[in-house]
């Protein structure tokens, strides 16, 4: 069966294949139709969601107002690993702050990013440097993350034609603390195209947790449609009415032994910016 | 008379004129190996440069030169069907052709490694470039859209793959939007070009065009002259008749490695000139010596009539002939030496790899050239500034009185 012909109609999701089989004779109907009503009964309150409501369901657990976040970020590459953490402040998705505190080749180095714009101060060499054009297609201190994932905007819906593929159940590993957890949660399979042609990835699929809706697995397809890669989402913690990740990690499919991970060690919601954190000026303090 | 004695006196003392002239003639050696060695660098860099990367004259769209670092896939050239067309019925035009160049990674699954992606025809681009022939291991392109590259031997090499093998090239369109290929390697490249060997990922152009999402677009037209000589005349001829767009010569394209052929001159004629200075320091204190030592005998000469002009000829003629047998064997050294490297070069390979891209396309073995005017140059300055050299000696010399210089011995 076609995952994009399910996806089309999900009432139907799980009645199809069962007509298939039981085609003839009056207890096949009644059957059928049993069967076809429990399972919406069932699962009516999440069938009833298209994509694109999916999507907003996760914006609201993945965009707010004003944050301050201290991360660890552990880069494996070739069997090393190398850990650096920083501390940062955000504002919606427009702006954002951030400091490395170690290990002292990055100490003080900070990044700066107002809307579409990024500047990077090296303590080094006392210089403010704009993150643009080519620079922005390098990878981030070593990371799998790019500058330009650290831009992308969430809004995907402008770009991207939202479409809810199938259901099911997926496996994602996250460390939390030191230990490595391994969770099997029910999720919302979406596909998401590009409208238009501007956009980094023609395709991503998302696999949305289907009872907090928090995305727990990314794939980044290019445009000839072979997966570059995946991100993982894990260790989701409640944080008043929202659900939010700590735990995020990048792997780049073209490369082997090639991890990166962010896990959240504070993460503080609606808390008060001190003035002038997002200015240039700022950068050099 | 006067030049059978000069021609006497440099063998009365044959030590000294024999390491004078020896320092004329190992000078000269080095001076026309060296530049030989230099000319014949800088004329295969600029060769490999024009058979591999730009052609004679290149074409782009206006803004392109200002971001060419980047390779911009934004600012091409969307319909040079017609351009390639009409430029190729130019009576000057050996031949045209249209390449995409754009960044890529390249990626065994294990490793990435950034290199330059470069769209070829399949069917023109040898009327312009040699990439065809560079092909050593597998075959060129048959089709503008079979999926499949050719890698410069070094990006093999590094990735340990051959031909059949798969590699993974991952590119922006032009659009921004990733784009990733799986390709069968066709064919690998050595062109001697470091630029190509160690940093070149070439595929079909329609290939390109379609998955950097080009439309019909190319970044460059590349055209071949057939006089090219005559190079700026014709740029300026295209440049006219296309306003639209930039055309510019591999000159101004070289502008890095022209610069540093250059600079070298100017290095070269710092060496010459010491080369010069240290024959001319030799040749004045051989002549001078000489003059001291026979203080009597030109005493005696100027007791006998000879006059002063005469003595300081005599001295100069000394000098002239240490610089004529010293130019002589130089150049003939020089001419020894010149074969084996005219013939079989000198490897650069280890030495090249390290110092790593200094912009000249040299990447193994390069040769020497015959450069018939550094040998009259030199033989010619050999003579005249051992000649000159031995004015001053000479005319210390010639001011001796008669009397006095008698005395004194």
């Amino acid at each position: 069966m076609n995952f994009r012909q399910r996806g089309r109609n999900p009432r139907l999701n799980v009645a199809v294949p069962i007509i298939t089989k039981k085609r003839k004779g009056a207890e096949a109907f009644s059957l059928r139709l049993l069967l076809t009503l429990s399972l919406c009964l069932f699962a009516l309150p999440s069938v009833a969601l298209t994509g694109e409501e999916i999507i907003d369901q996760v914006d609201k657990n993945m965009t707010f107002g004003t944050a301050r976040t201290e991360a660890k970020m552990v880069i494996h590459v070739s069997g090393q690993e190398r850990v650096k953490t920083m501390a940062s402040y955000s504002e919606g998705e427009d702006k954002s702050f951030s400091e490395f505190l170690s290990p002292p080749r990055d100490k003080g180095v900070k990044y700066l990013k107002i809307g579409d714009n990024m500047w990077m101060y090296l303590p080094s060499v006392d210089k403010i440097i704009k993150i643009a054009g080519h620079m922005l297609k390098q990878s981030m201190m070593g990371s799998d993350f790019s500058y330009e994932d650290a831009l992308e905007s969430n809004k995907l819906k402008e770009k991207y034609a939202v479409q809810l593929v199938s259901q099911e159940t997926i496996y994602i590993k996250f460390r939390r603390g030191t230990e490595e957890v391994t969770k099997a949660r029910p999720c919302y399979v979406l596909d998401l195209t590009a409208k238009v042609k501007d956009v980094n990835y023609h395709k991503i699929r998302i696999w949305v947790d289907r009872e907090i809706f928090v995305p727990v697995r990314e794939e980044l397809f290019a445009l000839s449609g072979k997966k570059l890669k995946v991100m993982i989402l894990g260790d989701v913690q409640k944080h008043g009415s929202r659900y939010y990740p700590r735990y995020v990690s990048m792997k780049n499919l073209l490369r082997e032994d090639s991890l990166t991970e962010m896990i959240i060690t504070d993460i503080k919601f609606d808390v008060r910016i001190p003035k002038d954190t997002f200015t240039q000026r700022n950068l050099k303090n | 008379m006067l030049l059978r004695l000069a021609f006497r006196n440099i063998f009365r003392h044959f030590t000294r004129t024999f390491l004078t002239f020896l320092a004329i003639a190992i000078g000269l050696m080095f001076l026309i190996i060296i530049d030989s060695m230099l000319t014949g660098i800088d004329q295969e860099s600029f060769d490999r440069i024009i058979n591999y990367e730009t052609g004679h004259i290149k074409i782009f769209d206006r803004g392109y030169r200002e971001d060419e670092e980047n390779l911009p896939l934004d600012k091409s050239i969307d319909s040079p069907g017609r351009i390639v067309k009409a430029v190729g019925l130019e009576p000057e035009v050996a031949g045209v052709t249209s390449r995409i160049n754009f960044r890529i990674m390249l990626s065994d699954g294990i490793d990435q490694y950034p290199a330059v992606g470069i769209a070829v025809s399949p069917s023109d681009d040898e009327a312009v470039f040699l990439l065809k022939q560079a092909v050593t291991k597998g075959e060129f392109f048959f089709t503008a859209s079979e999926e499949s590259i050719l890698l410069g031997e070094g990006l093999a090499e590094d990735f340990d793959v051959d031909v059949g093998d798969y590699m993974t090239i991952l590119m922006r369109t032009k659009y921004d939007t990733f784009q990733a290929l799986d390709l069968r390697v066709k064919g690998i490249l050595k062109t001697e070009d470091p630029k190509i060997d160690w940093a070149a990922v070439v595929i079909p152009l329609g290939l390109g065009k379609e998955s950097l999402d080009m439309g019909q677009g190319v970044t460059e037209i590349d055209i071949k002259i057939k006089d090219p000589a005559r190079l700026e005349e014709f740029r300026d001829m295209l440049a006219q008749k296309i306003p639209a767009l930039e055309v510019v010569t591999w000159k101004e394209l070289a502008e890095d490695v022209l610069a540093i052929a250059r600079a070298k001159r100017g290095g070269t004629s710092i060496m010459l000139f010491s080369i010069f200075l240290i024959a001319l320091i030799g040749i004045s204190n051989t002549i001078l010596l000489a003059a001291f030592e026979r203080t009597r005998e030109i005493g005696m000469m100027a007791a006998m009539g000879m006059r002063r002009g005469q003595i300081v000829r005599l001295f100069v003629f000394e000098g002239a002939m240490i610089g004529f047998f010293g130019s002589i064997t130089g150049c003939l050294l020089g001419v020894l030496l010149n074969i084996p490297f005219v013939k079989y070069g000198i490897n650069w390979g280890i030495l090249m790899r390290d110092v790593g891209d200094v912009g000249y396309r040299i990447t193994g073995v390069s040769r020497g050239v015959w450069n018939i005017d550094t040998f009259v140059i030199a033989f010619v300055a050999g003579i005249v500034i051992s000649a000159l050299t031995s004015i001053y000696p000479a005319w210390v010399a010639s001011r001796l009185e008669p009397t006095e210089a008698l005395r004194k011995a």
